[in-house]
């Protein structure tokens, strides 16, 4: 039905105890981008990206035309890999070893290790080489983080779904993690990412998906959706978005909604200097 | 290749020590005459060697290599470091169904029995330990060690009720774990209840790596894993029953073994598997040598070896996990 390779969702319900988390939601993401999925808590990110990924809720999910539903566990799981947000602290397995599982829809019956070469380089990925042998037990919440994605990369997937992966990570993780995501994307994968951090979604997606309470609000090109005033709105904060002079970069910056004048802002009159404001409410 | 030369050198001593000192040299003279068909001229030697302890080491070995295998494989299934056949009453179920169709006279039901007793109680201690909530490493042992009770119970009750001679002799050998009746049958039931079970569990160490994320994430990597953990918890307790219907329940090698290993080679089950099952062997024929040979002519059940040593390492295990804030 979609003309363009890329991960194509209709009418994705997600409902749990009678609440719908993920209400009616269509997703349509091409190859090759970067989609990020945005809206305050609660909005259904998480629930929505799990469903994309077929572990619960209704609708039609296709990926390069072919519905995920018609696959087997294994077939799907080399398709789709989904990188949660919380992950087991007590896992008592080497960095490696869980690394080397993202293989495990790729392996045959009998095991062997099919690729060696996919896990050495997702580890490098996520500069978790020198951590193969530390047992995930003894690692920080980020490093944790790293592995997640790590094994995720080594399923080799069409499309991948992340769920947060700047939670727990510093500046640099940040911005490493949204950089490989960047070269998935460029090397043909389906990137489909849920942000808190709306200045990496701003700087680092194609697309954005707005989300609240479980319903699309908005989904398109990410500089022409994420809009100060549809973050303000969506987010029910005071918002702009603020572009560097020199590099271009954006940056948001936030107050209560029902805050009165805008140089009242701590940081404003510095920022002036240094900041071009060019979306305001 | 550590643990086969120690699972070898292990067998050597079983056979060679005893009440009737046998030399290496003469050992070797035995076992290339049996070998070669001529048994008579060692006569009373050799069938020390042939008919008792060579397939006691030998049934040792294998019921040390199939309680192991059965640990790792429960541990990584229920995502419980504590469990293992013994504990969570399988070996127990294995005994009443093996007593009882032994009683009934239907000893080459055996090992079916056995597997049926062992299935029986697997089910039985985790639908008791849900029926309180989720399934917590601990309230699985409590659950375990109540359903023991109950089979153990049974199992002493029909041996009891058809008491023929030395029952208590008996019964403490299904509780505990004897080798003292392991013959020929003995290595045939539990080597090929090994090589057929064990050797395919053997293959299933990345699912079981997969496992140790949970459900969630092992479906994610395309496992199915309701199916799976069923198929893995039905090759366990066919594992244990075979096991069992030679031995008796002997407890703590399924869980002492395979945290020992872990200790050296790293929680990976894909060298994990092998290495457990080669030095449970060794351990079973060690313990079982002492067994027989610390109270001469007296001879304990193994299973009270087993205990000796396992109940501790069992206990540290609980100390370290509370240390560590795990919840129980």
């Amino acid at each position: 039905m979609s003309t363009t390779p890329g991960l194509s969702a209709w009418n994705v319900n997600v409902v749990t105890g009678g609440t719908p988390l993920v209400d009616s939601i269509d997703v349509e993401a091409a190859a090759g981008t970067i989609t990020a999925v945005v809206g305050p808590n609660g909005a259904g990110k998480s629930s929505l990206l799990a469903a994309l990924a077929r572990i619960h809720g209704t609708g039609v999910v296709q990926l390069d035309d072919e519905d995920l539903d018609g696959l087997t566990r294994r077939e799907r799981a080399r398709r789709v890999a989904l990188v949660e947000q919380s992950t087991e602290a007590s896992v008592d397995l080497t960095v490696r070893d869980a690394v080397a599982l993202g293989r495990t829809p790729h392996l045959g019956a009998w095991g062997g290790d099919d690729a060696p070469d996919v896990v050495s380089d997702a580890l490098e990925a996520v500069g978790m080489s020198s951590f193969e042998h530390r047992n995930l037990a003894t690692l920080s919440g980020g490093e944790r983080q790293r592995v997640a994605i790590g094994m995720a990369l080594a399923q080799e997937p069409q499309l991948l779904l992340v769920d947060e992966p700047s939670n727990h990570l510093d500046i640099s993780a940040q911005l490493a993690v949204m950089t490989l995501l960047r070269e998935r994307a460029d090397a043909g994968t389906t990137v489909v990412v849920a942000l808190h951090d709306l200045t990496l979604a701003l700087e680092h997606s194609d697309h954005a998906l707005v989300l609240s309470h479980g319903r699309r609000i908005v989904s398109g090109p990410t500089d022409r959706t994420l809009t100060a005033s549809l973050i303000s709105e969506v987010y029910g904060v005071d918002a702009s978005i603020l572009v560097d002079p020199d590099t271009g970069r954006r940056a948001l910056s936030f107050a209560p909604s029902a805050s009165p004048a805008r140089d009242t802002r701590i940081p404003a009159r510095e920022a002036e200097r240094t900041f071009r404001e060019v979306a305001a409410v | 290749m550590l643990g086969s030369a120690a699972l070898v050198l292990s067998l050597v001593l079983g056979v060679v020590i005893g009440p009737a000192d046998i030399g290496l040299v003469e050992l070797g003279a035995i076992l290339v005459d049996g070998v070669t068909g001529d048994r008579a001229d060692l006569a009373l030697r050799a069938s020390i060697v042939w008919e008792l302890r060579l397939p006691r080491a030998l049934t040792a070995a294998a019921v040390g290599a199939g309680l192991g295998i059965a640990g790792v494989i429960m541990q990584a299934v229920t995502r419980n470091p504590l469990a293992d056949p013994f504990l969570l009453g399988l070996s127990s179920g294995a005994s009443l169904g093996a007593v009882s169709v032994i009683v009934l006279g239907a000893s080459l039901l055996l090992p079916v029995a056995a597997f049926l007793g062992a299935l029986l109680a697997l089910g039985a201690t985790l639908m008791i330990a849900r029926s309180a909530g989720p399934l917590t490493p601990v309230r699985t042992v409590l659950a375990g060690v109540a359903v023991s009770a109950v089979f153990g119970a049974l199992t002493s009750f029909v041996i009891f009720w058809t008491a023929t001679g030395d029952s208590y002799r008996e019964i403490l050998g299904w509780l505990l774990g004897t080798l003292g009746a392991a013959d020929w049958n003995s290595v045939r039931i539990a080597g090929i209840a090994l090589l057929v079970v064990g050797g395919a569990l053997l293959a299933t160490g990345r699912t079981l790596d997969a496992f140790t994320f949970g459900d969630r994430s092992a479906a994610l990597l395309g496992v199915n894993v309701a199916r799976t953990r069923l198929m893995l918890l039905v090759a366990t307790a066919l594992l244990t029953g075979a096991m069992v219907a030679v031995s008796g329940a002997i407890g703590f090698v399924g869980i002492v073994l395979p945290h020992m290993v872990r200790l050296i080679v790293g929680p990976g089950h894909t060298s994990l598997l092998p290495l457990v099952a080669i030095n449970s062997a060794a351990f079973l024929v060690l313990a079982d040598t002492l067994a027989r040979t610390v109270f001469e002519p007296r001879e304990l059940p193994v299973g009270v070896i087993t205990a000796l040593v396992g109940a501790p390492v069992f206990a540290a295990l609980l100390a370290r996990r509370s240390s560590m804030g795990v919840r129980s």
